[in-house]
Order: C-alpha cells, then sequence, then structure tokens
C-alpha cells in the first residue's frame, strides 16, 4: 500500500463552476467569482492524500475480473480489465480539515462554493494519482471506476477499503450507507496494463442516461 | 416609493448589499415587511427561480438573493414564519449527511415565509414523527443524495403518514425524480430549490 501526498497547483474553475450550475449560457455574476477566488486563495486546503495498492489480475471468467483479492464485481470493469494485467484500489481525500471548513461555515452561499470545491479537487486528485501511476509504473491506467456508479456495487466498498486500510489515516465508511467520511473522498479502482487499454469505463457502460457519463 | 420598492426588488435579484443598505437607512423603520414581502421579496424571489429554470441564473444567485432578504426581515423586525400558515418539517433522512440541498430548501422556504422546523441530517424517522406530532407539521420535507438510503426514506413516509395522516410530503435528491415519489407514496417531488416552491403550492391545493 502507498501513500501519495497530491498538491493541487490550480483549481479547474470550468468544473467548478458548472457544478454550481454554470455555463457559457448563464456565466456566473462577477460578484460571485470574486468570492470563488478569495476562498480559493485562504482557506481552501491544497494538499490532498491518496492511497493505492496494486491487485493481480489471475483471470476474467463469465465477464468479471479475479484477482488477488478477490473478484471485482462489475461486468463492465470486467469488460474494460480484458487487456489488463492488475486492478489498481484507491482512495483520495481531502481530509477532515475540508469536513470542519464546510461544518464552521455559516453562509450558505460560501457553503455551496466550499461544497463544490472540495468536489472539484478530490476529482483533479483522483485524476493526479492515475497520472501519476501510470508514469511510475509506466503502463496504461484506466479512467477511476468508483462503488455506486455504473455497474459496480456500493457494497464493493468494504473490498477496497480492507485492501487499503484506510481506517488509519482517518477514512471510513458507513456500513450500511457505505457513505465516507471524510465527505470529500473518493473511492476507485483503475485498470493497468502493458497493453493499450480502452480507458473510458464509461464507453462501455450499458447506462446511457447516466447523469456522470464521461463521454466526448 | 413604488419606484424605490422597484429598486429594491432589483437590488435583491442582483444581491446589491448597498442598494439594501440605502433602502433600509432611508425606510427608517417606516415601512412595514408585509407590504415589503408582497410587492419586492416574493417577486424578486419570483424572478431568480425563474431564472434558474430558465438557465439564465443558477442556485447561488438566488441565494445571494435570500441573503438581502434575511437581512431586510432582521431590519424591518420580522421575526420569521408568519407569512404562510401551513408549517414545514425537513431533514436529510437516516443513514445520509449531505444536506447542503436540504439547507438550500430550508433558506428558500424561509425566504418566502414559512415556518421551517430543520431536523439536520441523518435524521432517524422516529425523529421525524416525533417533530410531526410536536409541530402540528403540515408538509415534510425529506432528502437524500443516495441511492442506498431509499428504504430510510421510504420508512419515514410510512411512519409520517400513519402519524399524520393529512401530512404533504416532498422528497428531493439526485436519487429522486417524479416517478420515485410515486413509488414512495409521496405526494411531490422537488428537482432542486427553484422548484420547490411550485411543488408545495400544487401539493397544498
Amino acid at each position: 500500500m502507498n501513500t501519495h501526498i497530491l498538491t493541487i497547483a490550480e483549481v479547474d474553475h470550468n468544473q467548478l463552476l458548472s457544478l454550481l450550475g454554470y455555463g457559457s449560457e448563464n456565466p456566473a455574476p462577477v460578484s460571485l467569482l470574486l468570492r470563488i477566488q478569495e476562498l480559493i486563495g485562504s482557506i481552501i486546503p491544497k494538499s490532498l492524500t491518496a492511497l493505492s495498492a496494486m491487485t493481480t489480475i489471475t483471470t476474467i471468467q463469465h465477464g468479471l475480473a479475479d484477482t488477488d483479492a478477490g473478484t471485482i464485481n462489475s461486468p463492465t470493469f470486467g469488460d474494460l480489465a480484458v487487456d489488463a494485467e492488475a486492478v489498481i484500489f484507491a482512495l483520495v481525500t481531502a481530509g477532515a480539515e475540508m469536513d470542519q471548513l464546510l461544518h464552521d461555515c455559516e453562509d450558505m452561499v460560501d457553503a455551496m462554493i466550499l461544497d463544490a470545491l472540495g468536489s472539484v479537487l478530490v476529482e483533479q486528485g483522483v485524476e493526479m494519482l492515475r497520472n501519476k501511476l501510470a508514469t511510475e509504473l509506466g503502463q496504461y491506467v484506466s479512467l477511476p471506476f468508483s462503488p455506486g456508479y455504473c455497474d459496480y456495487p456500493l457494497s464493493e466498498q468494504e473490498k477496497i477499503f480492507s485492501m487499503l486500510g484506510a481506517e488509519a489515516l482517518g477514512i471510513h465508511y458507513h456500513p450500511v450507507s457505505f457513505m465516507m467520511t471524510p465527505v470529500k473522498t473518493i473511492s476507485c479502482i483503475l485498470a493497468a496494463g502493458k497493453k493499450p487499454l480502452n480507458t473510458n469505463p464509461c464507453s462501455i457502460c450499458q447506462l446511457e442516461q447516466c447523469q456522470m457519463r464521461r463521454l466526448g | 416609493m413604488n419606484g424605490t420598492l422597484h429598486d429594491l426588488q432589483q437590488a435583491i435579484i442582483s444581491a446589491d448589499t448597498a442598494h439594501v443598505d440605502q433602502f433600509l437607512e432611508n425606510i427608517n423603520n417606516t415601512f412595514d415587511y408585509e407590504r415589503i414581502y408582497n410587492e419586492c421579496i416574493e417577486p424578486a424571489l419570483n424572478i431568480l427561480c425563474a431564472n434558474i429554470q430558465d438557465r439564465k441564473g443558477a442556485i447561488p444567485e438566488l441565494l445571494m438573493g435570500l441573503k438581502q432578504v434575511h437581512r431586510i426581515a432582521g431590519a424591518t423586525g420580522y421575526s420569521g414564519g408568519s407569512k404562510r400558515q401551513e408549517k414545514i418539517l425537513m431533514g436529510v433522512v437516516e443513514g445520509d449527511i449531505h444536506d447542503m440541498g436540504k439547507n438550500v430548501i430550508r433558506d428558500v422556504c424561509t425566504g418566502y415565509g414559512y415556518h421551517v422546523t430543520d431536523l439536520g441530517k441523518n435524521v432517524p424517522s422516529a425523529a421525524f414523527v416525533e417533530a410531526a406530532e410536536a409541530q402540528q407539521a403540515d408538509i415534510a420535507c425529506l432528502s437524500t443524495m443516495m441511492s442506498t438510503t431509499v428504504q430510510a426514506m421510504e420508512k419515514t413516509i410510512m411512519q409520517l403518514r400513519a402519524c399524520r395522516p393529512g401530512i404533504r410530503i416532498i422528497i428531493g435528491g439526485a436519487f429522486m425524480n417524479q416517478e420515485m415519489a410515486g413509488r414512495l407514496a409521496a405526494d411531490g417531488y422537488a428537482k432542486n430549490a427553484s422548484t420547490v416552491m411550485n411543488e408545495i403550492e400544487r401539493i397544498l391545493q
């Protein structure tokens, strides 16, 4: 198991504004943009903590990837991993500090900005981790695949946590809802291999109406 | 005077704090909140909600407008909850702590003059029932962002109906929709803060 410290150099403003409900047809007002800059510049933690652990894919049986850590219960991931050699289990968190900021915030506009900022930061952290792992391994690494999305059951959260021993870092999940604390945390698996992979699980997912679909 | 009220309405829409300050200084306690609400606040909030639905604005602008509304209410001595007779109870159901959407809905309902009891997040069904009876709640707004807590939502709805048969229930959250509202025997579904008032008015008819 490896621990990574990821430093976000620049927040993805387009993603942030999109999460807040803005786009090209309804640009954010200047006063909001200024407040976002103030919050980014003053109180947002820019360093994220990530954990990762890799396990070998032994076979693909009945469309599911069997690994040294057990079977990955997602046919879509099985399709994605058909040319992969390993599965990487990962967690990226903005930490308890971000939760505390959200908890202490009494201004609803600030709270909404902070909530969106936390989400954008961990999303960026996952992408940063993916690039880091690809470089370090010298392999292709797929886009992340999280429990609760596509056909990957939320109950698989348990497998990710048992692989990573995340509780030592203060990351927990609720045994019924599988919700994680700190709230701004992403758990995921990624396929890795020497052959070029179809790196985007969304391209083979059957949930065409999914709001989180990453295509185009 | 009408021009002043029109200017105030615009100041709420554009979240112009300086203009609202100027208004509050000028009126010097001579305006009653009732008139300001009817002629400025409700029309301004309606416009902000319509802007979201028409993709001319977004939720933060509604929140910025609501901040001005709360400042005006405070300065004119309005304590809240007396504009509408129906009492609203709200909370995030047990097992979920995502309360951002619920908090926005709470502020919108308060801004529109409803008496709101906010039970917070991760609320057991028994706590909803206890509060519904104690507050004699007319409307319950239940929220969850997760698919794993739909059962908690269903249980809460059933228990609320058992304790207060006339209560109207609105659900909201990422996995909720109109079809889910029907399946869970809720009266309505609010997609976001801009539609919750329309939905409340609809279910009260």
